[in-house]
C-alpha cells in the first residue's frame, strides 16, 4: 500500500496566493511547510540588453552593476551584508541577465524577514562605494582571463556573435570584454542603475514555510514605498539568417579536447509552436542519453562523451543548437553525424513510439521538477515570465497530449536548418 | 529543529513528519536502509557498491569508473536504450558516479514508477554483459571523458598533487584513471572486477521517498533476495606512511590564470578529529553545502576569504573536506589573481594558518560554523535523492547513523578540539603544495 502524498497538488492559481504592490511589483507566494525554508526568486526589467542604449563600449555593464549591489548599501556595507547572510547560513545573489535581472535568496524560514530586507537594500539602495566596486572590477577582469581558457566559454561566445548581427544584444558577450571592463565607469554604474531597476514589471516568488500575510507585511515594508521609474526599452532587432555554412575554429593550444557547436537563430518561448519544438528537440537530442543524438554519435561510434540539443528560447530569438566536447580529430564526424540525424528528423520526423515515450517524459518528470521549493519557484516564475496562467501545470499535460507527429515534422522543417548555420569549434 | 520566532512570527518547523530509517539486512549479505518521506509524490532508488579507485592498482586504474559504464549497456532482459528508455519515458532520472570509496546508480522516480527501477537495478547487480564491441565504443567514449576534465587546468594539478600526496595508497590516482590504462584495458579485466565487487554482499541499497515501509522490503526482498551473496571483496591492505617533509609540484600549461593548492594529510571520516577539521574548515574558507548535487552558501566572510580574496590576492578560495574510508587529504585551493604571484598567495596563506594554529578560533567562529550547517542541513535533506544519498554514503565509511549525528557531533566540538586539530593537521611537513603555473605566466 502505498500512502497517499500529504500534498500531491500542482501549484495553481487556487493554491498560489498572488497580490500586487501599488507600485505595481506583483508577488506570489506557495507555503509549503516540507521543510524550514523559504526560497526567494524573481525578477525585475533591467538586463544586458538595455545596456546598449548606453553607447558603446559599455559591454557587460548590466552584469557589472548587478554584480556590484551586495558591494554597500545605505544601510550595510559589504562585510556586515556578508556577515549577516553567512552567519545564518543563508544565501543571497542578484544577476543580470539578457532580458531581466533575476534575485534570489533562501534561508531557513526563521530568517527570510532578514533576506527579504537586504535584497531589497541591494536592489533599492547600493551605494556603489570606490573601493568595493574596483576589488569588483578585478575579479571581473579576473573572469574574463579565465574565460579565454575555457573552450566552452570561447565556443559559445564566437557562437553568438556569428549567430546575430552586429547591433543585435544577441551578438555581444553580455560578460563583456576587457576593454569594456577596463573602461566602464562608476558613474556609468550609477546611471545604469538609477536607469533601469524600477518596480514595473517586478515579480517576486516565495515558496516554502512562510504565510502569504508575512509575505505580504515584508513586501510593503521593504519595497511598498519603492516609486523609481526605468526609461523605455529599444526593441529587438530583426534577425535575418545569413545563408549558407559559416564556420569558425577558435585555436587554442595545449586543450585535449575540442568543443563544438553548430545551429542558428530561432525562436521565443511564447511562440505557438513552442511545445512541438520542445518535444522534437527531446527526441533529437535529450531523451535518455542524448537522445537520438546520443545513439547515433556517443553510442554507436564513441566520439563523444556528451552531446546534445537545445533551444534556449526566452523572450527573443534564442537559438537552436547542437552541441558536443570530442577529439580534435573527429570534429569533422561529430558535424556530419549530428547534421544526418537533424535531416532524418526533418524528412521522416519521429516514431509513434518516440512521440508517445517523450509525451509521456514531459509529463511524468513533473513531479520530479516540483520537489524543492526552487523548483516550485522556477514554475511559477516561468507562468508569469511567460504570460502561460497560474493554471498552465493543469493544463499540461493537455497541452503535451495535443501535440501529433505531424507538428514535431513541421517544426523540424521549419525552425531546424542544416545548410544554413553557423559552426565554431574551439580547442 | 527548534524554532526562533522573529516580528512577523514566522519560525523554522517543520509540519511534514519524517520517519527514521530502518535498516535491514538480508540473509545473502546484502544491506538494505529505507526512508519514508511523503513530502512529494516522488521514490529514490541508490544501489551502492563498496569499489572505488580505492580498489584500483596500476594498469587498471579507471577500471570501477568504467565498469559503471558498462552496467548501462544491458543485461539479457534490459538492452542499453530499453533500459534507458523505460526509466525516461516515466519522467525519472537515473545516473551513476563513481568516487574513491565507492560506485552509485540511482533512479529518481515519480514514487508509483518506483517498481521498474527496482527490477533494472536487481537485474544488472548481477547480469550486466560485456560485449567486446560496447567495451571498444566505450573505450573513447571514456578518453573523451577524461579529455574533457583535461582542458580544465584545475584537473591536470589535482591530479598531480594526488599523486604527490600518495606514495602508496591507491587515492593517488584520479577515478577517471590514467589514459595508459584506459588504451590497454581489456574486456576480461572489466567482467572480472564486475564478478569481484558487485554482488549483494558488497551493496548497500537505499530507497527514500513517498512508499510504505513494509511493503517496499517485501518488494526490495523479491527482487535482490534471490542472488547469491558474492565472493568476499579483496581488502584494502595499503596504508599510507607519515609524511616527512613538504612535496611540491609544479604543473605548466596554457592560459594566463595560476592557480594554487595546499593538501594536507588529513583524518578519515571515523576519526574523533573529523568534526573539529569540519569546524576549522568553515571558519577558514566557509560552511560547505549538505547537498551532494550542490548548493551551500557564498564564503565571503570567512578568514581565508578576508584574507586573500578582499586585499586582492586570489579571486577565490575554496577547502576540501571529504569523508573517506582511509586517511585523505585536507586541502586549500586559490585562484590567484592577475598581477599577483602564486608566493604571495602561499605565504598569506601560510600567514593565517599560522595564527589559527597559534590563537584558535574564537566563541562566535565556531556558533557561525554550527548555524550555518544547521541551515544546510535544512537544505541538503529537501530532496529525497540526497536523503537517499546520504544515508549510503555513510554506509560507505561507518553507517547511516553517522548523517544523524553530524550536528550533535559538530556542536560537542570546543574551541581547544579545532586549535589542537589545527596544529596537527596543518602541519608544514605533512602538506603538499601544487602550483598551477600558465605559460602566459612563465618567469
Amino acid at each position: 500500500m502505498v500512502k497517499r502524498p500529504v500534498d500531491a497538488s500542482l501549484p495553481n492559481e487556487k493554491n498560489i496566493a498572488q497580490f500586487a504592490l501599488a507600485n505595481g511589483i506583483r508577488v506570489l507566494v506557495y507555503e509549503n511547510h516540507a521543510s524550514p525554508a523559504v526560497v526567494i526568486s524573481g525578477y525585475l526589467i533591467s538586463g544586458t540588453r538595455d545596456e546598449h542604449g548606453f553607447g558603446p563600449g559599455k559591454l557587460g555593464l548590466a552584469s557589472f552593476t548587478s554584480d556590484c549591489l551586495m558591494r554597500g548599501t545605505s544601510r550595510y556595507t559589504y562585510d556586515q551584508i556578508f556577515e549577516t547572510t553567512e552567519a545564518i547560513g543563508a544565501s543571497a545573489s542578484i544577476g543580470a541577465a539578457m532580458h531581466t535581472t533575476g534575485f534570489g535568496a533562501k534561508s531557513l524560514s526563521e530568517d527570510a524577514p532578514l533576506m527579504v530586507e537586504i535584497l531589497a537594500q541591494a536592489i533599492r539602495q547600493p551605494v556603489f562605494p570606490s573601493d568595493e566596486v574596483e576589488k569588483e572590477r578585478a575579479e571581473w577582469l579576473n573572469d574574463l582571463e579565465e574565460r579565454t581558457n575555457s573552450t566552452n566559454a570561447m565556443c559559445g561566445l564566437a557562437f553568438g556573435r556569428l549567430c546575430y548581427p552586429e547591433g543585435h544584444p544577441y551578438h555581444y558577450s553580455a560578460d563583456g570584454e576587457m576593454a569594456t571592463a577596463r573602461s566602464i565607469t562608476l558613474d556609468d554604474v550609477r546611471q545604469f542603475h538609477a536607469s533601469t531597476y524600477a518596480p514595473q514589471g517586478m515579480v517576486v516568488v516565495v515558496c516554502g514555510a512562510i504565510t502569504p500575510k508575512a509575505v505580504r507585511e515584508l513586501m510593503q515594508a521593504n519595497f511598498g514605498d519603492w516609486s523609481a521609474t526605468r526609461i523605455a526599452r529599444a526593441e529587438l532587432p530583426l534577425v535575418t539568417k545569413t545563408p549558407g555554412i559559416q564556420r569558425e575554429h577558435i585555436t587554442m593550444p595545449g586543450k585535449s579536447q575540442t568543443t563544438v557547436q553548430w545551429g542558428h537563430a530561432a525562436l521565443p518561448r511564447t511562440h505557438p509552436d513552442w511545445m512541438a519544438c520542445a518535444l522534437m528537440n527531446s527526441v533529437l537530442g535529450q531523451f535518455g542519453m542524448y537522445g537520438r543524438m546520443g545513439e547515433s554519435v556517443r553510442k554507436e561510434e564513441g566520439l563523444v562523451y556528451y552531446i546534445g540539443t537545445r533551444f534556449e528560447g526566452g523572450p527573443g530569438p534564442g537559438a537552436w543548437s547542437c552541441y558536443a566536447g570530442t577529439n580534435p580529430s573527429t570534429v569533422d564526424r561529430v558535424l556530419e553525424l549530428s547534421r544526418a540525424e537533424t535531416k532524418r528528423m526533418q524528412q521522416r520526423g519521429v516514431t509513434i513510439t518516440e512521440l508517445d515515450d517523450n509525451k509521456r517524459y514531459f509529463t511524468g518528470s513533473l513531479p520530479l521538477a516540483l520537489e524543492t521549493n526552487e523548483g516550485i519557484a522556477g514554475q511559477i516564475n516561468n507562468m508569469v515570465r511567460y504570460d502561460l496562467g497560474l493554471n498552465y501545470l493543469l493544463a499540461y499535460p493537455d497541452l503535451v497530449a495535443a501535440v501529433t507527429r505531424k507538428d514535431l515534422q513541421r517544426v523540424a522543417q521549419t525552425w531546424l536548418d542544416v545548410d544554413n548555420f553557423v559552426c565554431v569549434s574551439a580547442g | 529543529m527548534p524554532g526562533c520566532s522573529n516580528k512577523y512570527g514566522i519560525q523554522s518547523s517543520l509540519s511534514v513528519k519524517k520517519s527514521k530509517p530502518i535498516k535491514v539486512r538480508l540473509a545473502n549479505g546484502l544491506t538494505i536502509l529505507l526512508k519514508e518521506m511523503h513530502a512529494a509524490p516522488v521514490t529514490t532508488l541508490n544501489v551502492w557498491y563498496r569499489v572505488g579507485s580505492r580498489n584500483e592498482h596500476p594498469g587498471i586504474t579507471g577500471i570501477s569508473h568504467w565498469v559503471e559504464h558498462m552496467m548501462f549497456k544491458g543485461t539479457p532482459s534490459f538492452n542499453e536504450a530499453e533500459m534507458d528508455r523505460l526509466i525516461t519515458r516515466e519522467g525519472g532520472q537515473r545516473n551513476a558516479f563513481t568516487w574513491i570509496d565507492f560506485t552509485c546508480y540511482y533512479e529518481t522516480m515519480p514514487a508509483d514508477k518506483i517498481d521498474l527501477a527496482i527490477e533494472i537495478e536487481a537485474d544488472r547487480m548481477v547480469n550486466t554483459q560485456f560485449r567486446k564491441r560496447e567495451v571498444e565504443s566505450e573505450r573513447t567514449v571514456i578518453i573523451n571523458e577524461r579529455q574533457m576534465y583535461e582542458n580544465g587546468p584545475s584537473f591536470r594539478l589535482s591530479e598531480e598533487v594526488q599523486a604527490a600526496a600518495f606514495k602508496v595508497h591507491p587515492y593517488g590516482h584520479e577515478v577517471i584513471g590514467h589514459e595508459c590504462d584506459l588504451h590497454s584495458m581489456t574486456r576480461d579485466a572489466l567482467a572480472a572486477h564486475y564478478a569481484t565487487y558487485y554482488s549483494p554482499a558488497n551493496a548497500v541499497i537505499c530507497v527514500a521517498g513517498a512508499f510504505d515501509a513494509a511493503d517496499m522490503l517485501a518488494k526490495l526482498r523479491r527482487a535482490f533476495g534471490k542472488h547469491k551473496a558474492g565472493p568476499k571483496a579483496p581488502p584494502v591492505t595499503a596504508v599510507e606512511p607519515v609524511q616527512k617533509g613538504e612535496r611540491r609540484v609544479t604543473v605548466r600549461g596554457e592560459g594566463s590564470t595560476n592557480y594554487l593548492t595546499m593538501a594536507f594529510a588529513a583524518p578519515p571520516a571515523t576519526h574523533a578529529d573529523f568534526f573539529a577539521l569540519v569546524a576549522l574548515d568553515s571558519v577558514l574558507c566557509g560552511a560547505s553545502g549538505l547537498s551532494f548535487f550542490g548548493g551551500g552558501t557564498s564564503n565571503r566572510s570567512s578568514r581565508l576569504s578576508k584574507a586573500l580574496v578582499d586585499t586582492g590576492l586570489s579571486a577565490d578560495i575554496g577547502g576540501g573536506v571529504a569523508p573517506t574510508i582511509d586517511a585523505h587529504l585536507y586541502s586549500l585551493s586559490a585562484t590567484v589573481m592577475p598581477g599577483k604571484t602564486v608566493s604571495e598567495v602561499e605565504t598569506t596563506l601560510w600567514d593565517q594558518i599560522e595564527l589559527v594554529k597559534k590563537s584558535g578560533i574564537t566563541r562566535s567562529e565556531l556558533d557561525k560554523a554550527i548555524k550555518q550547517t544547521r541551515a544546510q542541513f535544512a537544505f541538503g535533506t529537501e530532496t529525497v535523492t540526497n536523503q537517499a544519498f546520504w544515508l549510503g554514503f555513510c554506509e560507505m565509511f561507518a553507517d547511516y547513523t553517522w548523517f544523524d549525528k553530524y550536528m550533535p557531533h559538530l556542536q560537542r566540538v570546543t574551541l581547544a578540539d579545532v586549535q589542537r586539530v589545527a596544529n596537527q593537521i596543518l602541519n608544514r611537513d605533512h602538506v603538499t603544495v601544487g602550483l598551477y603555473v600558465a605559460e602566459a605566466n612563465h618567469g
